[in-house]
């Protein structure tokens, strides 16, 4: 077998194991923990209001829980019992005069102690299978880190061009050498042919960098192609081919296309990276593909000059994609700086924005290099990002969707950015003053790829410590007598080292903390986290919390915004939040409210004290 | 993007700017300087001064063409041009 053979074998396998992994069982059993929890906690509190509430209880399901969970439990005396207890509960309810005996409030209050040691019991149960159910999650991210280094690897051998690394070895010996599932002969064989693979390699005639400008210089005498060729030595030395070079810049000049009076070479002469990328990671065929993409599409698309990736042959698979778009991105180094632009975006997927940005209305063009940023995004982010800025009513009251800022679709995390905006009164706010300021972001989207920590730490300090005018007053400026534009001083001292370090102070000073305040916080936080649709479900403005929550903290006329006490929270973020926490079994319980409410906010202790009592005080 | 130092930016100026970047974004500043050279000749030729901003918050402007930046901003008077210079993201009003 070759190497590429084994590893594609390998890949096989860690794609099976990928598509096999079934979390739905695991899933159930925690749903229905959580369930007979929030049972057990409703029946309790009541029981401590109230001992004639457990008329209302659900008996039977207690009963069982009862059994599941204690050693010793005896169900059909739990059940007679009770069933005594109901009929005079019953007929006290219903008028007659009669109450229980002391004998059987003492069952009750047996009952009572019973349930506190099973919900104990539960609450223990279901931090262990968090901890396995974590332990899942982490393998699947694994799994998948693993298929995409594979993808990767594969193509550097295939490719033939730069030597295996100490990555390389260590995925290989992570997933290969170490794994009891593999035989011995084929990890041997592994090793060997890694070894000999970078041999052939490292036998090739090293390219020297005279050598790659000679080439170029046979085309073309573009001083700012020596200029990138030298400002990527290293990178390119260790890319690139010179018989490659060659055939890639003859195939752009020796194109002959209809109705194109210069040669296609002569048409990246303001876009020398794009010409050198192409050549040292392109090849003869994946630029003869993109001239006939062009061909097809009747127009030499300028806006393709710009894009070396276009050239360059990019059949990641979307979920890669997505995978490698989510991944921390570390500092690139000096020598990946053209392998980075080579792999940004395929031309299809480039096609394909283009398409979907035109038929919501917006402008961008490959023809008219217009909006050229944002065509290169990942086509599934544009689209998530659509349906975010729709729902949080960025489009209404605009008539030409094509003057929109669409950089603004860029923006990460953008659901969270939207509630944000929301909650610092900046977005869907109070529109009896200032609706300019209040209604700030609708006007300006691309605050949104403003807000970072640092802008979210000074603004909710700000509004948390200032009244309303004064709050206003202070992050707007009047220039040109125009209320639309954040200060300058706000701006600076939110982008500046000094402002850094005065918004750690804020945060340590001012704020506290959520994960520590609110119980089971990363258990809700990893739920909402998984969930990648932007909306709620609308089922849900039936369920009774939601209701309470409408009728006591909605605002007449906005459907974006809760007020509890002094604090604007997000409607929509709580929706989604309690929608998702609903569907995992979790609903009612008190730390799963506040996080609905609060996740996201930078809050002082007492307004999110505040919070929580209004909240216990009208959900209970 | 030692060649921006020709438009007055500071080291501080470039470290901000190169900081406050994602890769993709400064890549292409520091790899296109043919374009992005281009682009703020023009916008200083129009009065348009806040170019750390422009270069920080609306990157997205050095990916276009200079033709289809023309003819946005042809449209600007000088009201138009003192806002985009009080603050860049005044650019959002013209669709950019």
């Amino acid at each position: 077998m070759t190497l590429i053979e084994i590893l594609q074998s390998q890949l096989k396998r860690l794609n099976k194991e990928y598509n096999d992994y079934d979390a739905r069982d695991n899933q159930n059993y925690i749903q229905q923990l959580k369930q007979y929890r929030v049972t057990v906690e409703d029946t309790i509190d009541s029981l401590r209001r109230d001992i004639d509430d457990l008329l209302y209880a659900e008996i039977e399901q207690l009963g069982n829980i009862l059994k599941d969970n204690l050693d010793d439990f005896d169900l059909k005396a739990y059940e007679k019992k009770l069933s005594h207890i109901y009929l005079v509960l019953k007929g006290k309810h219903d008028g007659l005069a009669t109450d229980l005996t002391q004998e059987q409030r003492d069952f009750v209050n047996d009952l009572l102690t019973k349930l506190v040691t099973v919900d104990e019991r539960i609450g223990r149960t279901l931090e262990s299978v968090d901890q396995n159910n974590f332990a899942q999650q982490k393998r699947m991210e694994q799994l998948q880190d693993d298929i995409i280094s594979y993808d990767d690897l594969i193509g550097k051998i295939k490719a033939g061009k730069s030597a295996l690394d100490d990555e390389d070895l260590n995925l290989i010996y992570r997933t290969i050498i170490t794994s009891p599932k593999i035989p011995n002969d084929t990890k041997k064989e592994v090793l060997i042919k890694f070894n000999s693979y970078n041999d052939n390699v490292q036998k090739r005639e090293k390219v020297s960098i005279e050598n790659v400008l000679a080439v170029f210089k046979e085309f073309t005498d573009d001083p700012y192609v020596e200029k990138i060729i030298k400002s990527n030595a290293n990178e390119i030395m260790n890319n690139a081919d010179i018989d490659n070079i060659r055939e890639v810049l003859t195939s752009l000049k020796e194109a002959k296309l209809d109705g194109l009076d210069l040669s296609l070479l002569q048409r990246f002469k303001d876009e020398q990276l794009t010409l050198v990328t192409i050549a040292i990671y392109g090849n003869k065929e994946s630029v003869e593909e993109q001239i006939n993409r062009m061909i097809k599409r009747g127009s030499f698309d300028s806006g393709f000059f710009t894009m070396p990736s276009a050239w360059i042959v990019n059949d990641y698979k979307q979920e890669s994609r997505r995978k490698r778009h989510n991944k921390k991105i570390l500092l690139p180094q000096e020598n990946h700086r053209l392998s980075t632009v080579a792999h940004q975006i395929s031309a299809d997927e480039i096609i394909e924005n283009e398409r979907f940005l035109l038929s919501k209305g917006f402008y961008a063009s490959i023809n008219d290099k217009k909006n050229m940023s944002i065509l290169r995004r990942p086509n599934y982010h544009l689209k998530h990002s659509y349906e975010v800025l729709q729902q949080y009513g960025f489009f209404e009251n605009r008539q030409d969707l094509s003057k929109f800022p669409i950089s603004s679709l860029t923006t990460s995390n953008i659901e969270e950015k939207c509630d944000q905006l929301i909650e610092l009164g900046l977005l869907h706010g109070d529109v009896s003053s200032s609706y300019g300021r209040t209604n700030y972001a609708h006007r300006y989207p691309s605050v949104l790829l403003r807000l970072n920590d640092d802008f979210l730490t000074i603004a909710s300090y700000f509004k948390q410590m200032m009244n309303s005018q004064d709050y206003y007053e202070t992050i707007f400026s009047n220039n040109l007598g125009f209320e639309g534009n954040l200060s300058s001083s706000f701006i600076a001292s939110v982008a500046s080292e000094k402002g850094r370090a005065k918004t750690e102070q804020i945060n340590r000073e001012n704020f506290i903390s959520l994960s520590q305040n609110i119980p089971n916080y990363s258990l809700y936080n990893s739920i909402v986290e998984n969930s990648i649709s932007p909306s709620f479900d609308p089922a849900i403005l039936d369920d009774e919390v939601v209701k309470t929550m409408e009728n006591d903290f909605g605002v007449a006329n906005n459907e974006y915004v809760y007020r509890v006490g002094d604090v604007v929270i997000s409607r929509p973020k709580f929706l989604r939040n309690y929608s998702l926490l609903k569907e995992n079994g979790i609903e009612k319980r008190e730390g799963a409210l506040l996080y609905c409410l609060t996740s996201g906010m930078k809050l002082t202790n007492d307004n999110f004290t505040s919070i929580k009592d209004d909240m216990v005080k009208k959900v209970k | 993007m030692e060649y921006l130092k020709k438009y007055d930016l500071t080291d501080e100026d470039i470290m901000d700017i190169t900081q406050r970047l994602d890769d993709d974004d400064r890549i292409e500043i520091e790899l296109n300087e043919p374009r992005v050279t281009a682009i703020i000749d023009y916008l200083l030729s129009i009065g348009i001064t806040n170019l750390k901003d422009i270069l920080i918050y609306k990157t997205n402007i050095f990916y276009d063409g200079l033709d289809s930046l023309k003819d946005t901003l042809s449209e600007c008077d000088t009201n138009m041009i003192a806002l985009l210079n009080a603050d860049v993201f005044n650019f959002d009003l013209i669709g950019i």
